[in-house]
């Protein structure tokens, strides 16, 4: 009898500290091997505390290595962060749909993170640069509050000195270190310079921040049904059956997390839904 | 189950308990409906005197009174608080546990203990409940596997309703009094006392099998009159309601009606109305822990989108609001349902209008969601 509840314990082998309440942990699958596609995530348990659904954030093709980043924000991301190399976490997963990498693949492609909202988007980053001939224009924007923020810098870093890519960089408070964009994720879109009928756009951040996005993607002439964004509810059972995770009449675990924003549209405004 | 009914045969209610006994031979125990504390509830039984005889029940949206009649009719009454979820998706149950050794812990699940299980007194309301549990829980992608294993193990004796109450309205969601088919064997309940009797058909070969050893009296015109006569009285006591036709459209087209914010104002959100419907599945997941922390178990048990940690999202719930909360009941159940498994979730059984400690009925909050829907479309002309 399948039994799609259990954990499989797995071994941290690192952890990373990468901002004041953020940290990444590597995890090591029992048999070497855990596929998944950018944009899916895992439920990651804590042994007497409880299960939180964390999205992958590693490179598709290390099948060897388990990357969460997880920011602290309550009980069970708390207790992942007290937790050491060593130690041992349980893993469902991987659920949901991911981002379109088939469909992007060919086209131009805007890859647009605010905040935390790297963490999913990181793989589908790392695809598209790993692979870049299979591409047309690549144009990677992110935003954080404040360079204290930004998660994976050296990567980041990695990113932007690329000549086949556009990386543009914003916080919305710098301190005297900056050299940066300041301001709003969403001003760096209009010199994103890429054609819009052969555009996929995937975003993600928080809903606010996906709202106008897809505002000023709009204006570039980007359809919503090319435009994706990964929505985020409660979830406890990541199949579909526990209730807590509906948006309308998807549940977001297995129908989303990624969604064209065509999908969300008419619900995407709705107040407390 | 087969969909081929074959109508088996008479049973006089004087030998009622040869068919409690000829399931109990097969391998079942049975649950079915008995009076407590009153109400009626679903319990197990094994002799007939542990049935509600002469029980008969009035509902009203937020009342419900069950007493004993004068009468000696085994169901004359319809369902009560329980639903057959109970038993087949249960309140709590645990999911796995494990043991520390050192850092290092396995998960192990319990195996379930369910026996094999007549369901006794199944109305026609219920069935289509369990149809709807089916979807939810085993077409739907992935099969539940102690639902799924529970689900294998029932034998279901359904029952006709011949004391609809007002709170009733399984005709307007596609049912009706009288099962058509999802069970194993199905009684019409006719007559009382020296002429008390009930029409056995069986839904399935061995449904068939237990009753053949029964010796029923051959099914005459008088009984099928009888029948009709019983199904189509019961047919026009039960409320209609219009509204539940186009329920998705509606739903969909009022999302933002400030219809949401006047129940708000009556409702309690105290959950009552998931807890009672039988066809509900959200459940949360928690866990247990032993105090040196080294043992520990995990749970899941109903939970209700009327709680405030349904939607916690890190920092809060995404449905701070009764308003949002009471949206989220209604709009799924008539609305997104359809979205999500092909059909409603409400089949028209009531237990969520009676249950109510404020009185809020599902098809009146339907029909007003309706009339503002008019009125915006007025305004937008």
């Amino acid at each position: 009898m399948p039994l799609p509840m259990l954990p499989v314990p797995m071994r941290i082998r690192r952890r990373v500290k990468e901002t004041a309440d953020t940290f990444t942990i590597e995890l090591e699958p029992p048999d070497g091997t855990f596929a998944f596609e950018p944009g899916q995530f895992n439920m990651l348990y804590v042994f007497g505390v409880g299960e939180v659904p964390i999205s992958i954030s590693g490179d598709v093709s290390r099948r060897d290595v388990l990357v969460h980043t997880i920011r602290d924000v309550g009980t069970v991301t708390h207790a992942l962060g007290r937790l050491k190399k060593g130690d041992w976490v349980g893993v469902r997963g991987p659920y949901g749909r991911g981002w379109p990498m088939k469909i992007a693949k060919g086209r131009d492609v805007i890859l647009a993170a605010g905040g935390i909202g790297l963490a999913p988007l990181r793989p589908a980053i790392r695809e598209v640069l790993d692979n870049r001939d299979d591409y047309g224009r690549v144009v990677v924007f992110y935003g954080a509050r404040t360079p204290g923020d930004l998660l994976y810098p050296k990567e980041v870093v990695k990113w932007r000195a690329r000549l086949d890519a556009k990386v543009s960089v914003t916080v919305d408070r710098a301190d005297r270190t900056w050299h940066g964009n300041v301001g709003v994720i969403t001003q760096l879109v209009s010199a994103a310079r890429t054609d819009a009928s052969r555009t996929v756009a995937m975003v993600c951040g928080p809903e606010i921040m996906m709202h106008y996005m897809r505002i000023h993607l709009a204006k570039l002439g980007i359809a919503d049904e090319a435009i994706y964004v990964s929505m985020e509810r409660n979830m406890k059972c990541a199949i579909g059956r526990c209730g807590h995770c509906q948006y309308g009449g998807d549940f977001i675990c297995k129908d989303g997390p990624v969604f064209t924003f065509a999908e969300v549209e008419s619900r995407f405004r709705i107040r407390s839904l | 189950m087969s969909k081929s009914i074959t109508l088996s045969g008479v049973l006089p209610a004087a030998g009622f308990q040869r068919l409690l006994d000829a399931v109990r031979d097969a391998g079942f125990r049975t649950i079915g409906p008995r009076a407590r504390n009153g109400a009626i509830v679903l319990d197990e039984l094994s002799d007939v005197a542990e049935l509600p005889v002469g029980w008969n029940d009035e509902q009203v949206a937020g009342s419900y009174r069950a007493a004993k009649g004068s009468g000696d009719r085994l169901f004359d009454y319809v369902v009560g608080p329980t639903s057959w979820k109970r038993f087949l998706y249960p309140p709590r149950r645990e999911l796995w546990h494990a043991q520390k050794e050192g850092q290092a812990w396995v998960p192990e699940a319990p195996a379930d203990d369910f026996e094999p299980t007549a369901f006794l007194g199944v109305r026609n309301c219920d069935i289509a409940a369990i149809r709807t549990l089916d979807r939810v829980l085993l077409d739907s992608g992935y099969r539940e596997p102690v639902y799924d294993s529970r689900r294998s193990k029932i034998f279901i004796i359904a029952v006709s309703c011949a004391a609809p109450v007002s709170t009733c309205f399984c005709t307007s969601m596609g049912g009706g009094p009288t099962p058509t088919d999802g069970f194993d064997l199905s009684l019409v309940e006719l007559g009382s006392g020296n002429d008390h009797r009930f029409i056995i058909s069986s839904g399935s070969e061995r449904g068939a099998e237990i009753v053949s050893a029964l010796n029923l009296d051959e099914v005459v015109e008088r009984d099928l009159d009888a029948a009709a006569t019983q199904d189509r009285t019961s047919v026009e006591k039960i409320n209609q309601v219009p509204a539940m036709a186009n329920a998705r459209s509606t739903i969909a087209a009022t999302m933002r009606s400030d219809h949401w914010d006047e129940v708000a104002d009556r409702c309690l959100s105290c959950a009552n109305c998931t807890l009672v419907c039988p066809t509900c599945f959200c459940v949360d997941i928690e866990d247990t822990t032993d105090l040196s922390g080294t043992s520990v178990s995990r749970h899941q048990q109903w939970d209700s989108c009327f709680t405030m940690s349904h939607s916690y999202l890190h920092g809060g719930s995404i449905r701070k609001t009764t308003a949002a909360r009471y949206r989220q009941w209604l709009s799924h159940k008539l609305g997104t349902w359809h979205d999500q498994f092909g059909s409603s979730g409400c089949v028209g059984c009531g237990r969520c209008v009676t249950w109510c400690p404020a009185a809020i009925d599902i098809r009146v909050e339907l029909e007003a969601l309706e009339e503002s829907l008019k009125e915006m479309t007025t305004e937008e002309a």
